[in-house]
C-alpha cells in the first residue's frame, strides 16, 4: 500500500475524531433546490458517493465537483472520497461506465461552480470557504 | 456398379465433381475470408468505438465533463454486438493495469484480460493530465463466428442448392449426351451377343447418328455373313458329328474290343518312376488299376516270379525300340497277365518311357494247361489218335497209333489214313465212311486195317470233324480203338451161340418129343391103374389090402411124373419163347379169394388165410399164368407147413404197385439153399421127404418176371417162409 494511501487513511481516522466544523473549514457546500438546508458529513458522503439519482423533491441529483485546477479539489477528494483527485476521477469514470448515475461536472473555479449551481436545479457542489455564497445556495454542514 | 461404369456417369461425374469441389472450396474459403473480413471490420468498428471512448474519456477528464462520455457510452451500450468495454489505467504497474471502469457490469474483467483467445480485443490508449490508460473494447470471438455463420448460412445454403441443382442439371445433360452413346453401346452389345435382328431407326443428323447407321450397316452385313456361316457351320457340324460319331464308334469299338479281350494299356516313365494304367485293367487287376502311381505298386500285384521278371526289365531297359513280352502271374496265383511293351522316346520332352499293353491271359493259360493235359492224355492214350487237316492228310498221331500201325509220326505226316485199310473191310462200311466224311458228320465204324508189318487188326473207328470259330472245317479227329481181341471174342461167342441155339432147339425138340412120348404111356398107366382100382373095389373089399397101397403108389407116382413132365414142358415152352403172355385187367382180389377156397394139398383141410389192405383195383395180369403163380405159392405154403397153423396171405394195394406176401409157419428153407431156391431142380435139403419137382419156384419166378414184377423170399429154417411178389400197377 502506498504512503499516500496510508497517510490518507490516518488522516481519515483523525478527521473522524474532529468535529464537523473542522471538516468544513476548507470548503463549503452549495446546492440548488436540493431540499437540504443542512447536511452531515455522512450525508454528504452518501450524496457524492451516490446512492440515489433524485432528491426527495424529485429533482435529479447533479453532482458538481472541483476540477483539476480547483484549489479545493484535493480537500474535497480527501474529505468526501478519502482519496486523491485522480481517484475521484477514476471513481466517477467507472460510475459513468456503469451508467446508473448522472455524470458529475467538474469546474475549476468557484464562480463557475456557483454559476452552474445557480442555473441547475438539483445540483450540489463545493466552493472554497472564502467564497461568498448566497444563503439560498448554502448548505450548512452540521 | 454398372451405373458407375456408364458413360452418363463418366460425363457427369467430372463436372459434378468439379462443381462440388468448387463449391467445397468456396465453402471452405469463403467463411475464412468472411471471418477475416468481418474480423477486420469488427476491428475497425471496435477501434472506432475504443477511439471514441478514449477521446471521450480524455475530453471528460480534461474538461471535467463526463456528459459527452456518458452519451457515447449510452450509444454503445444500446448496440447489440455484445460489446464489452474496459477502461484500464496504466497505473504504477504497466504489466498489471488497473481496471477503472467497465461495462456491462456483469463482465468479469480479469477473465477477459487474461483470455485473448475467446475474446477479440481492440485497444485504444488514452492520455489525460489526470492519468493515462487504455480503453479495451472486447467482443467474444464467438460473436464474430456467429456473425460469420449468419452471413455464411445463406451462402452455404446457396452452395448446397447450387451443387444439387448443378448436379442434377449436369446429370440430365450427361444423360442426354450419353443416351445416344448408350443406345450405341446397347447396339454394340447386342452385336457382341450376336443379336443380329434387323432394326429400324431414324438417322440422327450428327456423328452419333452416322455411327449408328454405320453399325446398322455392319449389323446387316454380319447378319448375312452369319447366315452364310450358319450354313457353313451346319455343314461342318454335320461333318464333324459324322466324324465324331465314327471316331466315337471306333473308340467304343476299340474299348469294347479291349474290354472283350481283357486288354488295357500302360505307360511307364523312367525319370519319374510313374506308372499309369488304363481303366480297362480294373476288371482283372482288382479295381486298382487307376490307383497305381509307381512301378512298385504294380510289382506288389505280382507273385515273386513275376516281380523277378519285371523289376530288372524295367530298371535296365534303356534302349529305345527294345521290346518285351512277359507272361506274369498275379500274387493270387490265379490270374495270368501278358505284359507287352516297347521302350520309346517322347518326341516333345525326349524322356524315355515304356508303352504297352497288359492282357488277362488266364483263360488262355487255362486252355494251354488243358491242352497240355489233353495232349498228354492223347499222347498216352492206349487208343490210337490221328488228326488230319481238312484235306484228310495226317498232321499228328499219338504213340498208340505208331504202335498199332507200325509207322512213325514222321512217316505218317502228310499221308492219308486210307493207307491202313485192308481189303477185308466191308465195302459197305467203307462207303459209309466216305459218305460221312463227305458230309462232315461223325462216323463210327469198325474197319480192318493192316500194319506196316502186314498184320491185320480191327479198329473201332470214331471220326469227328472239327471246325474253327467261323464254322469252317479245320480237320478230322480219328480215334482208333483196337478191337481185334473183341472181334475174335465176338466170333467165338457167335459160334458158341450158334451152337447153343442148336442145342436149345435140340433140347426143345427132345423135351417136346420126350414129354409127348412119356405122356402117352403115363396116361395109359394111369388109366389102367384106375381100371385096376375099379376092379379091386369090386374084388377086394378090404381097403387095407396091399393091392390098394400099390395102386395108390402107382397113382401117386403117375401124378408126380405127370406134374414133372408138365413143368418141364412148361419150362421148355418158356425157354423157346413159345409161351404166350396175354395180360388183361384182372380182379386180383376175386382171383385170390377163389383160389384160397381150393384144397391144394390132399388130406389137408387148412385154408390160406387172406387179408386185403388198401383199395382193391384191377391189375394187369395174364390170368392163366398168374393163377399158376398163386396156385404154386399157396400149394407150397400148405405143403411145407403140414401140421402147423394155416398160412397167411396179405395183399396190399398201393398207389403204384400191389404186394402179395404169402407166409407159412412150416419147415422154412435152410439159409445155404436160399440163394439157389429159384434154380431148376433145387430144393431145400430139409424138403427131401416132401413131394415136389424142384421146378415150381423157377416157373413162378419166370411168370412174375414176365409181368415185370419181382419176387423175393425170406425164410428161417423151422420157423417159416415168406414169399413177396410185387407187381406194378
Amino acid at each position: 500500500m502506498s504512503a499516500l494511501r496510508i497517510s490518507g487513511f490516518l488522516l481519515f481516522l483523525v478527521t473522524l475524531t474532529l468535529p464537523d466544523n473542522a471538516f468544513a473549514q476548507n470548503f463549503q457546500v452549495v446546492g440548488n433546490q436540493t431540499g437540504l438546508a443542512t447536511v452531515t458529513r455522512a450525508e454528504l458522503i452518501s450524496i457524492f458517493k451516490p446512492k440515489n439519482n433524485r432528491w426527495e423533491n424529485n429533482k435529479p441529483v447533479v453532482i458538481v465537483l472541483p476540477g483539476a485546477a480547483s484549489v479545493i479539489r484535493d480537500d474535497v477528494a480527501q474529505q468526501i472520497y478519502s482519496n486523491s483527485f485522480v481517484a475521484v476521477q477514476k471513481y466517477w469514470l467507472s460510475l459513468v461506465f456503469q451508467g446508473r448515475f448522472n455524470a458529475p461536472y467538474f469546474f475549476n473555479s468557484d464562480d463557475e461552480t456557483l454559476n452552474f449551481i445557480r442555473k441547475t436545479p438539483g445540483s450540489i457542489g463545493f466552493v472554497s470557504v472564502s467564497t461568498g455564497v448566497p444563503e439560498d445556495l448554502l448548505i450548512k454542514l452540521k | 456398379m454398372r451405373f458407375f461404369r456408364s458413360i452418363t456417369f463418366q460425363i457427369w461425374a467430372p463436372y459434378a465433381a468439379l462443381f462440388f469441389l468448387l463449391a467445397l472450396a468456396v465453402a471452405l474459403y469463403y467463411p475464412a475470408t468472411q471471418y477475416e473480413l468481418l474480423r477486420n471490420q469488427k476491428r475497425k468498428e471496435l477501434t472506432e468505438m475504443a477511439r471514441a471512448i478514449s477521446v471521450g474519456i480524455e475530453l471528460s477528464l480534461e474538461a471535467g465533463n463526463y456528459a459527452g462520455l456518458e452519451k457515447t457510452l449510452g450509444y454503445f451500450a444500446g448496440s447489440e454486438d455484445d460489446v464489452s468495454v474496459l477502461v484500464l489505467s496504466s497505473g504504477e504497474n504497466p504489466l498489471k493495469p488497473e481496471v477503472i471502469a467497465y461495462f456491462p457490469q456483469d463482465l468479469s474483467p480479469d477473465l477477459i484480460m487474461s483470455d485473448s483467445v475467446t475474446y477479440f480485443k481492440v485497444k485504444q490508449p488514452f492520455n489525460s493530465s489526470a492519468f493515462s490508460g487504455t480503453v479495451e473494447v472486447v467482443i467474444p470471438e464467438q460473436v464474430i463466428k456467429e456473425l460469420v455463420a449468419q452471413l455464411n448460412y445463406p451462402v452455404y445454403l446457396l452452395l448446397v442448392l447450387s451443387v444439387i441443382v448443378a448436379g442434377l442439371l449436369f446429370y440430365f445433360v450427361a444423360l442426354r449426351v450419353s443416351k445416344p452413346i448408350g443406345e450405341l453401346t446397347i447396339f454394340s452389345e447386342s452385336l457382341m451377343d450376336k443379336d443380329l435382328r434387323p432394326e429400324k431407326t431414324s438417322h440422327q443428323g450428327n456423328e452419333i447418328g452416322t455411327l449408328r447407321q454405320s453399325l446398322l450397316t455392319l449389323k446387316e452385313s454380319l447378319n448375312k455373313q452369319k447366315e452364310v456361316n450358319r450354313r457353313l457351320l451346319d455343314g461342318l457340324e454335320s461333318e464333324v458329328k459324322l466324324r465324331t460319331d465314327e471316331l466315337r464308334s471306333a473308340v467304343d469299338k476299340l474299348n469294347q474290343a479291349q474290354l472283350s479281350a481283357r486288354l488295357g494299356n500302360f505307360i511307364y516313365w523312367f525319370n519319374s518312376d510313374q506308372l499309369s494304367l488304363s481303366e480297362n485293367l480294373n476288371q482283372f487287376l482288382g479295381n486298382r488299376a487307376d490307383s497305381f502311381k509307381s512301378l512298385s505298386d504294380f510289382l506288389d500285384l505280382l507273385n515273386s516270379s513275376g516281380k523277378n521278371q519285371v523289376k530288372p526289365l524295367f530298371k535296365n531297359s534303356d534302349r529305345p525300340g527294345h521290346r518285351f513280352s512277359l507272361d506274369l502271374r498275379l500274387a493270387d496265383e490265379v490270374v495270368w497277365i501278358n505284359m507287352t511293351g516297347q521302350v520309346r522316346h517322347d518326341e516333345k520332352t525326349g524322356e524315355l518311357y515304356i508303352g504297352g499293353t497288359i492282357q488277362d491271359i488266364t483263360d488262355r493259360k487255362s486252355a494251354e494247361a488243358e491242352v497240355s493235359k489233353l495232349s498228354l492224355v492223347a499222347k498216352l492214350s492206349t487208343n490210337g489218335i490221328i488228326i488230319t487237316d481238312r484235306q484228310r492228310r495226317i498232321i499228328w498221331v499219338n504213340q498208340s497209333t505208331e504202335r498199332l500201325t507200325g509207322y512213325s509220326l514222321s512217316e505218317l505226316i502228310g499221308k492219308s489214313p486210307k493207307m491202313f485199310q485192308f481189303a477185308g473191310t466191308d465195302p459197305l462200311t467203307l462207303e459209309k465212311i466216305r459218305i460221312g466224311l463227305q458230309n462232315k458228320r461223325k462216323i463210327r465204324e469198325e474197319v480192318l486195317n493192316r500194319s506196316k508189318s502186314g498184320n491185320t487188326y480191327w479198329v473201332e473207328l470214331h471220326i469227328e470233324p472239327f471246325f474253327d470259330e467261323f464254322g469252317e472245317l479245320e480237320g478230322y479227329l480219328a480215334i482208333e480203338v483196337d478191337v481185334t481181341d473183341r472181334k475174335r471174342y465176338e466170333e467165338e461167342l457167335k459160334n458158341a451161340l450158334e451152337k447153343e441155339k442148336e442145342v436149345s432147339q435140340l433140347k426143345t425138340r427132345f423135351i417136346t418129343m420126350t414129354s409127348h412120348e412119356f405122356r402117352t404111356p403115363l396116361t395109359t398107366i394111369q388109366s389102367n391103374a384106375e381100371l385096376l382100382q375099379f376092379h379091386f373095389n369090386k374084388l377086394l373089399p378090404d381097403p387095407q389090402d396091399k393091392a390098394y397101397r400099390f395102386i395108390g403108389r402107382i397113382n401117386s407116382e403117375i401124378t408126380r411124373l405127370t406134374s414133372l413132365m408138365n413143368d418141364i414142358l412148361l419150362l421148355g415152352r418158356i425157354d423157346s419163347g413159345k409161351l404166350s403172355f396175354k395180360p388183361q385187367p384182372v380182379d386180383l382180389k376175386s382171383m385170390i379169394e377163389d383160389l384160397v377156397q381150393r384144397n391144394f394139398v390132399p388130406n389137408d383141410d387148412r385154408l390160406v388165410k387172406v387179408n386185403f389192405i388198401g383199395h382193391p383195383v384191377l391189375v394187369n395180369l395174364d390170368p392163366s399164368l398168374f393163377n399158376h403163380v398163386l396156385t404154386n405159392l399157396f400149394s407150397n405154403a400148405l405143403k411145407y407147413s403140414s401140421g402147423k397153423r394155416s398160412p397167411e396171405c396179405t395183399v396190399e394195394f398201393l398207389a403204384e404197385k400191389v404186394l402179395i406176401a404169402i407166409t407159412d409157419f412150416g419147415i422154412g428153407i435152410p439159409e445155404a439153399d436160399l440163394p439157389k431156391i429159384f434154380e431148376s431142380f433145387h430144393r431145400g435139403r430139409n424138403a427131401e421127404n416132401i413131394q415136389g419137382t424142384g421146378l415150381g419156384l423157377q416157373i413162378v419166378k419166370q411168370f412174375v418176371e414176365m409181368h415185370n414184377g419181382t419176387i423175393k423170399i425170406e425164410s428161417k429154417e423151422n420157423i417159416g417162409t415168406t414169399i413177396i411178389v410185387e407187381i406194378a400197377l
